[in-house]
This record gives structure tokens, sequence and C-alpha cells, in this order.
């Protein structure tokens, strides 16, 4: 990931902060939004009778309703610039995944949110019965294109809040039960989906079935006959222009990075690795020093996957440590926390210049026996002892 | 050996393949069964019963049926006549194939025209739905236990190992692990699978997408296993990170490309056969349009991945080979993969069987025995680092001593010591024994693609039945003997190599008479290993063997009471080697000989006694043996002295001489218990006999007893004490008298009187 900016260093932390905040605000959502799906597996009924308050709360209580687009647009944003300032697209895993269902989670939603707001724009209230006959039985692609919309959101979530999780302190604990909720949710909730779909299909088409106790929308749209196709056009509209839009921020971001890039003058850099297995490389500059370990095949511990919050990627500096910038006040931070020696740095914030460098890592790539509260019990000792 | 074996095997599977196509043959419309070994589809068997109605078929079967009822194997046919059924055959299979190309641009409208018409919109959503949920499921379980077992699992990737068994055990650990974690995956999805109700065109093609999945997976964790392209600790084969991505990759590649074709291949047969063709033809020949595409594509794709395999890796790994080498070897195995698509293509399945073994076959054991010699070269590596590390010194040593001139005339070469490895002896067998086990496999899976049972040859009464059971028990018996030699001969050879002999003036060890006994051993070794190898061999051939058996019992009875005594002594002597009774350069001994042995054949040992002659003594000869030289020696010795000594005295100047004895420098180590006094052992008539003993390294006693001795005289004299002489003490009743000579001569003539007789002397124990 980028290296922080020395020159705005609020920047470079409100970034990181409103990252997280923003996601988890989303990831709260989905999470109560597939709760309520997963009631689908008792019935339709149930669902309906909890959507005020799991689904409902985010569009009828304007705080709500106006922090989650805030965060959406923020998040959105906040992706675009790391877009931007990404070094490299040879990413870990996961990261690439995150990546890919970022980038897809917009176009796959838009049409969820603009049908719903269509719905109620003709004056109907999306009523489970209502939304999940549309995606089974008038138009069940659409149904489809939701379905994997939410696979994708949740993992693009899971594996941001799974990250952020990681390097908190006491994550063992917490990680306990994130497991297990982060694999069962979605598949009660697409269980919940096609439970309830068998209830509403034979209803749709027809047939004995289910039926709401008080179907708000018994009597049709409010709105004229005449303005139903209209409506129905603008949405689709807004829907296209919303996916189109966001595309092309995407791809203008792609487009920005590849700019970027190719200015940059790369000089030569060596770097050295001491150590156990120890090795040397001739490379070119422009990434950070995790990175460049990544690209060489040398095994790195690294828990947050180079976004500078864990610590574990720490290297001591052996030689060359005049040509680096002084660490940002995050790095600086993380590095105190650790109770790290003067000349120890992280790796994913370093970004060694022309020249030479020999570090060696602090923690081995093996870090099964590192203790990950380790730092948080040495502050609470020092804090007892004074 | 071993390479005309190959080429024999070679040449017999040719023809045998000629001649058993017939009964091998299968029919056109079973293409993708025969290359997958599962059930036949319902379809199959609805075609199969098809064909048994056939009366053409039926007809077929009758007349190649014997008046027995068995069916004829082809054997009375003649050569133009079989030449003539591969020829028909080749041309039915081409004109099937021609009718498939034709019907092949029909296949997207039929498909997407079952899609449309077999499935509701519903059931489109709810079984890719249904897909998603299973694959979510069995992915996140997988998941689950991943991250429970994130951390030993880093550990066993990450943590650095030297040893190539530490790697061995790491890779297996973790392909177990990878492998539950399949197995969890497989449980998840597929028992989610299970518990819905399925379309039943739908059950068939996702039950295939979820086995492909897993058998993809599967694949990839055995190329994992071996590549280890993200875990350098835990790699296998001999070359870097980079190249081991990219093969990886590769190999991910190939696997995905076969899969896909295979799933494809069964998907699109289950939907044709649910909808059938509008021109008429059979479905068999859509299936094979079907197939031969997919083939197609699947050869294509690894003809690519062997061509660019072949432009990367010397530069990946830094391979100094000869380009000819690689360009040989890269159009070898394109030929041979296309030669195997051609010979698939015309239908002679167990022909292309035959060539993919045998073509393979020689590639891979070349890689294999790279790879183990890897395997051990990794193990020794820090050994052979240390050792260059001492040959570097050693030659250091001997140039700066060449420069100062220091040199002796006599030493002109640098001493150099000999890398000694530790796994001489193993890494020829573990090269015979995986060779072995590779060639068998060869064999089964090339008897299992004729046909033919080679657990059950003996029933089949065929010329190529008797030629293969030959030639397979033949190689058996030869690799496995092969194999017991190897070992035996390594180890021997290991042996005697490691042996030292010992230096001058010392015992040796009791690696000696190994030394005598090994070559013997590997000689009757080989003679044995060799007449079972020939005798299996010619009783694999039907040859009889009891009348050979027989006669040599015969013989060997004869020779035997003709050599009674040689036997004796030849038998006797492995025992006595056996019980380490004696060992070269020891001193024994045998009835009333004694001496060094010098020399132990088989037969006999020769003795030298110390005065120089030497005696043979068959072994056959010894009743008992007495040994001078094992672990220790007690030597007493005895000194007479007045009894007017004082034995307080004697007692610490002996212990005194015993510290003294200790601390020589020559032999003070060789004595184990040093002279210590053991008081008065006896009172004689005019003195005290006060006895001393010490303990030694055998051989060592003489020089010790001697030293004891000086050292003990000396000491006493020192100290006043007097060794008692023999004296006699004349007394003279009224003698007073006498004048001094008389005196004297009567003390004399008393002494006489006193000593008596001299006998003569007894013989005292030699010192060699």
């Amino acid at each position: 990931m980028a290296s922080a900016t020395t020159t705005r260093p609020w920047a470079a932390s409100f970034r990181t902060r409103a990252m997280i905040l923003t996601g988890l605000v989303m990831f709260i959502f989905v999470t109560m939004h597939l709760a309520n799906l997963a009631l689908g597996l008792f019935s339709v009924q149930l669902m309906e009778d909890w959507r005020w308050l799991l689904s409902g709360i985010w569009s009828n209580f304007l705080p709500l309703k106006i922090l989650l687009q805030l965060s959406l647009i923020l998040h959105f944003l906040l992706a675009l610039l790391s877009l931007y300032r990404r070094n490299t697209l040879r990413i870990p895993a996961y990261d690439m995944t995150q990546m890919i269902a970022g980038i897809l989670i917009i176009p796959l939603l838009a049409k969820h949110v603009f049908g719903v707001m269509a719905a109620k724009e003709l004056g109907l209230e999306p009523t489970y019965a209502l939304v999940l006959g549309q995606f089974w039985v008038v138009s069940p692609f659409d149904g489809l294109q939701q379905i994997v919309m939410l696979v994708v959101a949740w993992i693009h979530g899971a594996i941001g809040v799974y990250t952020w999780l990681q390097s908190r302190d006491g994550s063992v604990r917490t990680m306990r039960f994130f497991y297990p909720f982060v694999v069962a949710l979605p598949i009660f909730a697409m269980l919940g989906y096609v439970e309830a779909g068998r209830q509403i299909i034979p209803v749709e088409e027809g047939g004995m079935g289910f039926v709401l106790d008080s179907d708000p929308n018994l009597n049709g749209p409010t709105v004229a006959p005449e303005l139903i196709p209209d409506i129905i056009d603008q949405a689709r509209d807004r829907q296209e222009l919303v996916t189109s839009v966001s595309l092309g921020l995407i791809t203008f971001a792609f487009l920005a990075r590849w700019f970027r890039l190719r200015r940059l003058q790369n000089g030569q850099l060596r770097i050295t690795y001491t150590g156990k297995r120890s090795s040397t490389f001739n490379t070119t500059t422009g990434l950070t020093l995790l990175e460049l370990a990544r690209e060489n095949n040398i095994a790195h511990a690294s828990v947050c996957r180079g976004r500078g919050r864990c610590g574990t990627c720490r290297v001591k500096i052996l030689a060359g440590a005049e040509t680096l910038q002084p660490p940002s006040d995050g790095e600086a931070k993380v590095l105190e926390r650790w109770q790290a020696g003067p000349n120890e740095r992280l790796a994913c914030q370093v970004k060694p210049t022309t020249g030479a460098l020999e570090v060696e890592r602090v923690i081995e790539p093996d870090y099964s026996n590192l203790d990950y509260d380790q730092p948080r019990q040495v502050a609470q000792k020092a804090a007892s002892a004074t | 050996m071993m390479g005309f074996l190959r080429i024999a095997l070679t040449f017999v599977v040719l023809h045998a393949c000629a001649m058993t196509a017939q009964a091998q043959f299968a029919p056109s419309s079973a293409s993708s069964e025969t290359v997958a070994v599962s059930d036949p589809s319902p379809n199959d068997v609805k075609e199969f019963l098809r064909l048994l109605g056939d009366p053409t078929i039926q007809n077929w079967i009758t007349e190649s049926a014997n008046t027995d009822g068995s069916l004829d194997n082809g054997s009375v046919l003649t050569l133009r006549e079989q030449i003539d059924t591969q020829i028909e055959r080749i041309s039915a299979r081409a004109q099937s194939l021609i009718l498939a190309w034709e019907v092949l641009p029909q296949m997207p409208a039929v498909l997407q025209d079952v899609w449309d018409t077999e499935l509701s919109h519903a059931q489109k959503v709810r079984s890719v739905t249904y897909i998603l949920i299973f694959l979510l499921i069995g992915f996140g379980l997988e998941w689950l236990y991943r991250q429970f077992l994130r951390r030993p699992l880093l550990r066993i990737e990450q943590a650095p190992k030297d040893a190539p068994s530490q790697k061995f055990v790491g890779a297996l650990v973790r392909a177990a692990i990878i492998f539950t974690g399949l197995a969890i995956f497989a449980v998840g999805s597929i028992g989610a699978f299970d518990s819905f109700d399925w379309h039943p065109l739908l059950e068939g093609i996702v039950l295939d997408l979820l086995v492909s999945v897993l058998l993809f997976r599967i694949l990839t964790t055995i190329s994992l296993f071996f590549q280890a392209p993200r875990a350098p600790e835990l790699r296998l084969v001999p070359y870097g990170t980079k190249a081991a991505k990219f093969l990886h990759r590769l190999i991910c590649i190939m696997a995905f490309a076969i899969v896909l074709a295979f799933a494809l291949s069964y998907t699109l047969n289950r939907i044709v056969e649910q909808h059938g063709m509008d021109i008429d033809t059979s479905l068999a020949t859509v299936a094979l349009a079907q197939t031969v595409t997919l083939a197609l594509a699947v050869l294509l794709v690894i003809w690519s991945c062997i061509w660019v395999a072949f432009r990367r890796l010397p530069v990946l790994c830094d391979m100094a080979v000869a380009p000819r080498a690689i360009l040989f070897w890269r159009n070898f195995l394109m030929i041979l993969v296309g030669v195997v698509f051609a010979l698939w293509l015309s239908g002679l399945f167990s022909a292309m069987w035959a060539v993919l073994v045998i073509g393979m076959m020689v590639p891979s054991l070349k890689l294999m025995r790279a790879w183990i010699d890897h395997f051990f070269d990794q193990s020794t590596a820090a050994l052979n680092e240390a050792h260059m590390g001492e040959a570097q010194k050693a030659l250091d040593d001997f140039a700066a001593a060449e420069g100062e001139g220091k040199l002796l005339e006599g030493e002109p070469q640098p001493d150099v010591p000999e890398f000694a490895d530790p796994y001489v002896a193993t890494r020829p067998i573990v090269q015979r024994a995986a060779r072995f086990v590779f060639i068998i496999s060869g064999v089964v899976v090339l008897s299992s693609a004729w046909g033919v049972n080679i657990f059950d040859l003996s029933s089949d009464r065929s010329l190529v039945g008797r030629i293969l059971e030959i030639l397979i028990d033949s190689i058996v018996a030869l690799l496995l003997a092969d194999l017991v030699w190897t070992w035996a001969k390594s180890v021997i050879d290991k042996r005697i190599a490691d042996y030292e002999p010992p230096v001058d003036g010392q015992a040796p060890g009791p690696e000696a008479r190994m030394i005598t006994l090994l070559p013997l051993l590997r000689t009757i070794l080989m003679v044995t290993l060799l007449i079972m190898v020939i005798l299996s061999v010619l009783s694999a051939a039907g040859v009889n063997i009891a009348p050979i058996l027989a006669g040599a019992g015969i013989v060997g009875i004869a020779i035997g009471f003709g050599t009674q005594s040689l036997v004796r002594d030849i038998v006797a002597g492995i025992f006595f080697l056996i019980d380490d009774a004696f060992r070269l350069g020891e001193y024994i001994e045998v009835g009333d000989l004694m001496g060094t042995v010098e020399g132990i054949s088989v037969r006999s040992m020769r003795i030298r006694h110390h005065r120089g002659k030497v005696h043979t003594v068959p072994y056959g000869e010894l009743k008992s043996l007495t040994n001078h030289s094992r672990d220790w020696v007690i030597m007493k010795l005895e000194f007479r002295v007045p009894f007017d000594t004082d034995l307080q005295l004697v007692k610490k100047l002996v212990k005194k001489v015993g510290a003294e004895l200790q601390a020589n420098e020559h032999y003070g180590p060789s004595i184990l218990s040093t002279l210590k006094s053991q008081g008065v052992r006896r009172m004689e008539e005019f003195n005290m006999v006060v006895g001393v003993k010490f303990m030694t390294k055998p051989g060592e006693q003489w020089l010790v007893r001697r030293d004891a001795y000086q050292k003990v005289r000396d000491i006493f004299e020192a100290n006043g004490i007097r060794m008692a002489e023999r004296n006699v003490k004349v007394e003279i009743e009224g003698g007073e008298h006498l004048s001094e000579e008389q005196r004297s001569a009567v003390a004399g003539a008393a002494q006489e009187a006193a000593q008596g007789p001299v006998g003569p002397p007894k013989p005292i124990p030699d010192e060699p």
C-alpha cells in the first residue's frame, strides 16, 4: 500500500481512520440486512416483521440514512484514492480479492438500490413479498445478480474487517467469534433467500401459498398508472448512470495511477536481507520495502499485509538508513507500541531510494509464536508501575 | 542391461498391441469412458444393451466364439487379416470423426435450446444460487478450518528447515492439512448439495462441477506438495522460487484444461442425451464430436505449455544445459503428446497407452534419478561444505608450507581428506527401489491398458500372455535381485572402505575380523542371487527346474563328503570369527602354540611366535583358544624381604612407586590399576614374601613390570630395606677356637648342605 505522505501526516491518518469507520458502518448495515434475509429460513412473515428494524431503520431513520450514504460515498472515494496510490498490483490474494470484489459491488448494487427506491416512488412499500417476488419470478436474472452481489459484498467487507481485527490487541479472542460468524451469516442469508423464494413463488405464479398478514401493497401502486413507466425508466437511467460513473471513476483512478507511475524516475537499488536466510537482490525504486521483498520472493511476516498497522513487518536497518525518510506519525506510533529500537522501521512504510540498503527482519517469517498481545501487556505493566 | 530390457519391452509391447488390439478395441461410443475409469453412465448401459440386441453384433459374437464357448483370442488370424481389421477399424473411426465434424456446428444451438426449454427461470436462479451456496459453504468451512490451523501451517511453511527429511515431513504434513481442507470442502459442498431436491439434469451437471472443482484442487495440491511456490522451506524440487511459481502455474493451467475438458465432455453429453439431435445421427457421434473438440483444445494447451516451459525454464533455473538437449526433449515431448493424441483419435487405445507409458518412462526415470540425487545432495550439503572447508585448509597449509620451503622430500602431495558421504550406501538403494517401483507400476498400467491381468496370466495360454508372463516374472526377479545385490554390495563395500588397518603396535579393533568375512559373504551372496535369478527366470520360462535342483543337490552332497574337513574348517572359522575369539595382531595361545595372530584366511590362521616361528592352524583343529590380548592383564610380582622389615614402610614405598609408574608418559595411560602392595603373601623359612600387583592393558605389562622391579629395588635400597638373601646361620658349638678361615669353610659347607640338590629351573613365561 502507499506510504504515508510526510507533507500531510493528518491526511494519512484521516484516510486510514475514515476508511475503517465507513467500512464498519457499511459492514454493520450488511450484517443486519443479511440477518433479515436469514429470517426467511423461518418464514417470510418473520422477515417482514423484523424488516423495520434490520433493514428499514437505515432508510427510514434519517441520521442513519445519511450516515450510510455518506459512508458509501466516502468509502468509495477513499478506495479510489488508495487505488491511485497503489505502487503495484502484485498484491496478496486477500487484497486482490478485496479489490476485485470492491470494484464489482456498485454495478451489482445499483439495480437493487434503485429498484427499491423506484418501488417507493410508485407508492409501494418494499416488502419482502414484493421484492422477493420481483427477484424470483418477474426478473430472475436480477435475483441472480443480487445473490452474487451478496457474496461479493460480504467477501469485500469481511476481508476488511478481518484485516482490521487482526492487527488489533486481543485479536485472538475476537477472532474466535469472528470466524464462524463470517462464514455462517451469508450462508444462512442465502438459505433464507431460497426458502423465502419457495414460499413466494407459488403465490406469484397464481397458486396457493404464503400471503402476508397485512400487505401494504394490496391496492397496488398509488401513483397514476401513466407515470409508472416513467418512474421505472428513470430508475433504470439512474442505475445506469451510477454504474457507468463508478466504473468510469475506477478506470480513471487506474489511468491516473498508471500516469503517476510512468512519471516516476526509477533508480537502481540494491537490498540485502541478512539473517537466517539471507539474500541480496538488485531492483528499482518506487515500491515499499515490503512490496520489493514480496516481488523478490523473500518471506516476510506481515499480519496487516502492508497497511502499517500491525508492526510485524519491522526491519532493522543495518546500513543505508540515512537515505530513508524519517517515519511518519502513524509508523512512529506503531513502532513505539512495539518498543522498537531506534534503527527499526516498518518495511511496509519504508520506501527505499537509490543506493544500497541492508536490513534484517525483526520478526521471523514464521511468526507463529508471536504474542500479539505483548505490546499491550508491556504497556499495562508500565502503567501499573507508574 | 536395463536399456536392453526397455527396448525389448517396447518391441514386445508394439507387437502385442497389434495382436491384442482386436480383443481390446472399445466401441467408439465409449471414447470418453475408456480414458476415465468410472462406472458406465445409464446411457452407456443402454447403448450396450442396444448393441447386444443388435443382430449383427450377435452374429459377430457367435462367429468369433470357439466351439467350447470361449472367445477367440485372434491368434489364429493371419497377419494379413489382422491388418485388414485394423485398417477397417481406423477407417470406421475416421468416418465417425467426419460425421462428428459435421455435427459440431449444431452444438451451440442445441445447448441454448436445452438451457431454455429444460429449466424455468426460477429453476435457473435457484440452481445458480444453490451452486453459489454450496461453493460458499464448502469454501467457508475450509476457510474456517484453515484459520484455526493458521499458526501451525505458518510454522510448517516458514520455519527454517535444512535437512531434507524435515522438508519432506513438513511437506507431508502440509499436504495432509490441505487435503483435510479439501475433504472438508467436499463434505461441506456435496453434503449441502445432497440436502436439496434437484432437477435430474441439473443434479448431474452440478455434481460434475463439484467433482471437477475437487479434482482440480487435488491436482494443484500435488503440484504444491512438490514445488511449494510460496514456501521455499518446503520445496522438494531442486529449483528456485521463480521457476517453481512458473511451473506451478503451468501445471495449474494444464490441470484446469484437462479437468474442464472432462467436466464439459460429461456435461455436454448429458445435455445432448437429454435433448437428442435434429439430424439423424447417433448420440455416440455427437458425444465423439464434443470429446474430440475438447481433446483438441487440451492438446493445444499441453503443447503450448510444453513450448513455453522449455523456453522459459532454462532462464529461470540458470541451467547450463546444451540448447540441443533442450530442443531434443521439447520435441520429444511434443511429438509424444501428438502421437498419443493421434492414436487416441484413431481409436487405438491400447497402443496409445503403450506409447504414453513407454515414452514417459525414460524422461521420468531420468527426472526421478536427478530428484533423488538432489535429495541426498541436500542432506549432505552441510557436511559437504565442512569438508570443502577442510580440504581448502589442507591445500592452503600445503601451499604455505611449500612457500616456506619446509616441505619434506617424501611428501609431495597435499593431504586432502576425502569426502565421507554418510549416504553412500543408502543412495543407490533408494535409486534402485524407486526405479523398481516405477517400472513395475508402468508395467501394471500397461497391462491393465491391454486388458491383461498380470496376476492371472497363468490362465492365459496365448503366446502374448506367455511372453508377457515370462517377461514380467524375469523383470521382477532381476529387479529384486538387483535391489538386494546393490544394497548388500554398497553396505559391504562401505564397511571395507571404512576399515582402517591398525597402526603398528596397536591392537586392531573388532572391524578386523569383519574385513575377513565380508568379501566371503559378498561372493556367497552374489553366487546365490545369480543362481536364484537364473532359476526363477528358467522356471518362469517353463523349464522344469526340479532336475537341476536335484542334480545340484547330489553334486553338493558329493562335494560335501569329499571336502568334509575343508568345510569344517571354513564353518568353524566363520563361527570363531563371529565369536570374536581372536583378531589380527592379538597374542593368543592355542594348545601348546602361542604367538601373535598374523593372518586370518577363510580356512586357517597364521600365528607368529615371538621368536619368529610361524604356525598355521586350521580352524577345524581349534578346540579352545586363549587370548592374552583382551581388555586387561593383571601381573603379580613378589619380593622377598627379611623378617625385620617395616611392612608399613614397604606399603608406603610401593604406593609411591605406583604413583611414579602411573605418571610415566609412555605407558602411564595404559595402566588401569597401578602398582599396590598386597602385604605379606606368605612366610618362608628365611624371609617374608611381599606381593604386589598391577593391572594394565594387554601387551603393556612387560614394560611396566620391568620398571616396577627396578624402581622397587631402588627405592628399597634407598630406604634401607634389603632384599632377603638366602643366608645360612651356622652355629658352631664350641667353635670359638676356630680361625676365621676355618669359620668360612664351615659356613660354605653348611650352605651347600642347606641348598640341597638344585633341580632344573622351571620355565618362566616368556615375554614377547
